[in-house]
């Protein structure tokens, strides 16, 4: 009998936990849900960036948050800087940005071009309005 | 060099008078200084200064009808020290309603031509660049705010326009990651006290800001808008001596 009030206080025990960690997530699944719009419109925004080969301001604010401070500073430098610039431009180091310049060049924001010895990174859209200078 | 973006949340907050009368401050303190007018749907500045015989506007040249040469008008001045030049946005009805239809494409071309603009003042080395932006999250505000090193968020000290102003703070400047200088323009205070305990209410409410300046309400500012830049003409008065001194420590935050 003891036992088996033991397990029935154990058992409720348990339970409220469980109960506590299930709060826990519906309320974690109800904050994802909230920002699926948000999400879906960011992908079409950048799907329709690659489509229409327009790169406007919304567009950029709509990179993934690593890749974004990447490419703002990508377009403050002209459109047109090698890794290093940018990391000067940032402040973090030349490996990051490169690796953060290769995604956006997967991804179809740059196009990488090699000038002598040096890598540059292009973002397009920019690249005819430079050209005359 | 640096580019600042002056924002706000909505229309009304004193953004437009207050770049006009802080870059004047900044020129008579010898600095080298341009007021680009990019609210292109409510252009302001070329009332305030009254500039005679402008022929370009920034209109032609993010239109690409006009070089920056052509756009760019030296403001003279005997108190001005170092150099003021502004950029005019057209305040024809005509070149209203063309900005009002201005798609995406274009705006995209904005942006880099507002790009090279400021790297443009950057290699002749201008002080600074201040952005009058259009309120709110519109297409030019965001051009500018991106292509900007700082923005100074201008904002009445009321309810409404602190939660809008939180929701710039949440959705785009947190986004850009750039510092957020803030100015509580027309507090209706005049204790320098009551009005400073109200600019950190709004500051610690918003979060993420810097409180730049607290400036309460003149009713001269508004009497004389249109005919005298406050600095310029006015510099004794109360709301001169606070821009000259915005002026003077807005280089400790950039």
């Amino acid at each position: 009998m003891r036992s088996s009030e033991n397990t029935g206080v154990d058992a409720t025990s348990i339970l409220n936990d469980v109960n506590k960690k299930l709060d826990r997530i519906i309320e974690l699944l109800e904050k994802l849900v909230q920002r699926v719009p948000q999400t879906l419109r960011s992908v079409a925004d950048v799907e329709d960036a690659l489509r229409t080969g327009i790169l406007d301001v919304v567009t950029l604010l709509s990179v993934p948050d690593h890749l974004r401070k990447t490419l703002i500073a990508l377009a403050k430098l002209g459109g047109e800087a090698t890794s290093e610039d940018v990391a000067k431009y940032t402040g973090r180091a030349r490996a990051v940005e490169s690796a953060y310049l290769n995604q956006l060049a997967t991804l179809g924001y740059v196009i990488k071009r090699r000038k002598g010895r040096k890598v540059y990174f292009i973002i397009p859209q920019f690249e005819s309005y430079y050209e005359g200078e | 060099m640096k580019a600042v973006a002056i924002h706000s949340q909505r229309g009304g907050s004193g953004k437009s008078v207050l770049a006009a009368n802080l870059a004047y401050a900044l020129a008579a303190l010898n600095y080298k200084v341009v007021l680009l007018d990019c609210d292109l749907r409510a252009p302001t500045q070329y009332y305030i200064f009254n500039e005679p015989g402008v022929k370009h506007f920034i209109n032609d040249y993010l239109n690409g009808e006009a070089e920056d040469k052509d756009v760019i008008i030296n403001i003279g001045g005997e108190n001005i020290k170092g150099k003021l030049l502004v950029v005019f946005a057209n305040p024809s009805i005509d070149a209203i309603k063309e900005a009002l239809v201005k798609d995406r494409r274009w705006e995209m071309n904005a942006l880099k031509k507002l790009i090279t603009l400021i790297k443009k003042f950057k290699h002749d080395s201008i002080d600074i660049v201040l952005i009058d932006t259009p309120p709110g999250p519109q297409y030019s505000a965001l051009n500018a705010i991106v292509a900007s090193d700082a923005a100074i968020l201008v904002t009445l000290p009321d309810k409404i326009e602190v939660k809008g102003a939180e929701v710039l703070l949440k959705e785009i400047y947190s986004l850009v990651e750039i510092r957020v200088l803030l100015i509580v323009n027309k507090v209706p205070f005049k204790s320098r006290e009551e009005a400073l305990k109200l600019g950190e209410w709004v500051a610690k409410k918003l979060g993420n800001v810097e409180l730049l300046e607290v400036i309460p309400y003149y009713p001269e500012v508004v009497l004389y808008n249109g005919d005298k830049v406050m600095v310029k003409d006015i510099p004794e008065h109360p709301y001169s001596k606070l821009v000259l001194e915005i002026a003077r420590k807005i280089w400790t935050y950039l």
